[in-house]
């Protein structure tokens, strides 16, 4: 039997396009490697990002009816599972010098969810329509694309099978299996490999449910700031989410130990006790600026740079279903889903590369250095944003709006500052 | 199959198979310099000459290029055959007098001294063309052939230049039967200028082509291995992952899970190009990563990428 769609990973981009699609009438199937998708093993921070017109879209939750709604791709998807709202971000720097994200009323400008409830919800939703069949526990591999469709070569518990479709939307994440396989890397940029550990602690000294934290200099153990925010959903107010960024040299667990025992930080954790670990490894590539080739669509995290997070993944999944569509009949429904892509998320200008460097603060700076810098914050609250473009960009025109009085006390380090921020992400990683 | 007669002896044979294959099928041996079985029949040095006789007429034809026919009869070794390959020896032994496998098939004939002139008389090469077929045929590098005619015939690389596209994988010199094409595999080497020495690491050398190539070091034990272009070429050919020749062949095991460490995050069969990883639900947050060795190639690619340092 050949189908209309394939769809490789049951995430919330890939469920959102099986939805759609199936809506449309087209017979899809969704191949998923894990048993269950309530059970998210793999790590994400699961964040709902309220910042307004991030990555193209201004998201609204709606916690009385149980919605979450896209206001500008015009999505809504229901959610009746655990929320929690971050009202307060602060970066600290060595000595405890605060920069402070947050609205003056202090409104939510994230709620963390619960990722697992909101896919078994998207699921049940797909599973109800008539021409969608889901098959789990089943790994997608290989890819070969022919004018007939694409063949899909999969395993399960060791056999191997074949599926036949017209069109396939790859939206097996990150690592991209099938994106790999069908050539999609090719032409990207390579990073590195990202490796990340969390861990769920229960009784840490300073834990606030609604409060994202992270922890810069080089006496916490790593390059890349340690972070500390919401528990996963059930364990809002006892468990705290501790996220360590390592790398193959950093193995994460090392970091981890150190951050927890001997940083500056370690009396909070006298009396904490580990209750789960989750970790992630992430190929870093630079986003793919065409993401189809024959019959093969590639959405969400699978040809992004950082990640689209699930409400850049559910926009994805819509659009996604609504290109494959319009294929089917002849038109050209994967371009206008790249000029969509292009347009809507800041990675794919080139300018953004830029902005993100300005997390690059280690061991860039020394740590003395980032306590001067962070101390030129003090007193300021700056706008509350989960962005990843904006954040960055509100910490140095915070911090460069009296370049005299740096100029003053530090000439050598404005001057480095200059230099480092002349740089782009990629060159900051390869230093 | 088809029934020939192979020296007096009835026997059956694959149809499609040649003379050659046929007879040492059956154990009856047959001289050559220039056939080998993973190379298509050549025909070059005209020692596997052989009497054939197909219903009134008999002709002598090379072995190795003639398929089996019903009906055939085959001497393999009749004093007419002895002669003609007295003959080509001969010939050989004027051309290559201080060719070892040629000396000993001269002695095998019962041949002391070369009478002919073959207007060389001390050249290694015997142009079997192996070298060049296995370059073709089996590496797909054509990195090398024949050039020049007659007396001037040589093997060689493109216009007597370093061959570009060779990727230094030694098979020419595995294949030469005389032992001229020598291939060096050197530990450490190292550029020398008028301002110092710069090591360049291990290498292999193919003096014949003008060829120096790096050798790939494996990522575990440390020994050089293969060359870098044979491998890349292999790995392209075969869409092999990036990572598939960092370790050497005597390194590569299966990977093994340890789930003591294992958290089942999926970034291992995400990169795994074969399928061979999957999880193992065991309920709740324990899942596992389980390798199906089945299905893989111990490229070790899970290794390098899990964030627990949990596969070996």
């Amino acid at each position: 039997m050949v189908y209309d769609l394939a769809i490789v990973g049951a995430g919330p981009g890939g469920l959102h396009a099986a939805k759609w699609a199936a809506k449309k009438g087209l017979k899809v199937i969704l191949i998923e490697k894990r048993k269950d998708v309530s059970k998210v093993t793999r790590y994400c921070s699961e964040h709902i990002i309220l910042d307004e017109h991030y990555n193209g879209d201004t998201i609204k939750v709606d916690e009385v009816q149980g919605k979450i709604i896209s206001t500008f791709n015009g999505w809504e998807v229901n959610y009746k599972g655990g929320l929690c709202p971050v009202t307060d971000k602060y970066y600290y720097s060595p000595t405890q010098n605060a920069i402070h994200f947050a609205w003056p009323d202090k409104r939510p400008f994230a709620y963390k969810y619960d990722k697992g409830f909101l896919l078994q919800s998207l699921l049940d939703e797909c599973q109800a329509l008539k021409d969608f069949t889901y098959q789990s526990e089943t790994t997608a591999y290989d890819a070969t694309d022919s004018s007939q469709g694409v063949e899909l070569k999969c395993v399960s518990k060791g056999t191997k099978s074949k599926i036949r479709a017209k069109k396939l939307i790859i939206a097996d994440g990150v690592n991209t299996r099938v994106g790999q396989a069908m050539g999609f890397n090719r032409d990207r940029g390579y990073m590195g490999v990202a490796l990340c550990l969390a861990v769920y602690m229960s009784g840490v000294k300073g834990y606030n449910p609604s409060e994202w934290k992270g922890w810069w200099g080089r006496c916490y153990g790593s390059n890349l700031a340690p972070l500390m925010g919401t528990g996963p959903a059930g364990h809002f107010e006892e468990w705290a989410d501790v996220i360590i960024l390592g790398s193959s040299r950093d193995p994460a667990e090392k970091t981890f130990e150190f951050f927890t025992t001997k940083s500056p930080l370690a009396d909070r954790f006298t009396n904490a006790k580990v209750e789960a670990k989750h970790c992630c490894s992430v190929k870093a590539f630079t986003p793919i600026k065409r993401p189809y080739q024959g019959n093969g669509l590639i959405i969400g995290d699978a040809a992004a740079f950082v990640e689209v997070q699930a409400q850049g993944a559910l926009s994805c999944g819509f659009r996604a279903a609504e290109a494959v569509a319009k294929e089917l009949e002849g038109k050209k429904g994967f371009e206008q889903y790249t000029k969509w892509w292009l347009d809507t998320f800041e990675f794919n200008s080139g300018g953004m590369m830029r902005v993100q460097q300005g997390y690059a603060l280690i061991p860039t700076y020394t740590d003395e250095e980032v306590d001067y810098l962070f101390s030129l914050c003090e007193g300021v609250t700056l706008d509350g944003s989960w962005s990843q473009y904006k954040s960055p960009k509100m910490i140095w025109e915070t911090i460069l709006r009296d370049p005299e009085k740096i100029k003053r006390e530090r000439p050598t380090l404005l001057e480095k500052i200059r230099t480092v921020r002349a740089n782009t992400l990629q060159e900051s990683i390869s230093v | 199959m088809v029934i020939l007669t192979l020296d007096g002896k009835k026997v059956k044979v694959k149809e499609g198979a040649t003379i050659l294959e046929a007879a040492r099928a059956n154990g009856i041996e047959i001289p050559t310099l220039c056939s080998n079985e993973a190379l298509k029949p050549y025909g070059a040095c005209r020692l596997c000459i052989v009497e054939i006789r197909r219903g009134t007429s008999t002709i002598i034809d090379t072995s190795c290029t003639y398929p089996v026919e019903e009906g055939l009869e085959v001497k393999t070794a009749s004093p007419r055959i002895i002669e003609g390959r007295k003959i080509v020896i001969e010939l050989f032994l004027a051309r290559s007098p201080n060719v070892k496998i040629i000396r000993k098939l001269a002695d095998e004939y019962g041949i002391g001294e070369s009478a002919r002139e073959m207007g060389k008389d001390n050249e290694y090469c015997i142009l079997c063309g192996l070298c060049v077929r296995a370059c073709n045929e089996v590496v797909k590098a054509g990195a090398i052939q024949f050039a020049g005619k007659g007396l001037q015939k040589v093997v060689d690389s493109p216009f007597s230049q370093t061959a570009e596209d060779c990727v230094a994988c030694g098979s020419c010199a595995f294949v030469c039967p005389t032992g001229i094409i020598k291939k060096t595999d050197f530990e450490s080497t190292a550029l020398c200028t008028p301002q110092g020495c710069e090591p360049t690491g291990p290498q292999r050398q193919l003096l014949n082509w003008k060829v120096e190539q790096k050798l790939r070091v494996c990522k575990k034990c440390g020994n050089a291995y293969a060359p870098e272009p044979h491998l890349d070429k292999i790995r392209q050919q075969q869409n092999l992952p990036n990572e598939f020749f960092d370790i050497c062949p005597s390194c590569r095991k299966y990977p093994v899970v340890d789930e003591e460490k294992c958290l089942g995050c999926g970034g291992c069969m995400e990169n795994c190009p074969c399928g061979a990883l999957e999880l193992d639900d065991k309920g709740g947050y324990e899942k596992k990563a389980h390798v199906y060795t089945q299905n893989c190639t111990a490229c070790h690619s899970c290794e390098l990428i899990c964030p627990m340092v949990a596969i070996s």
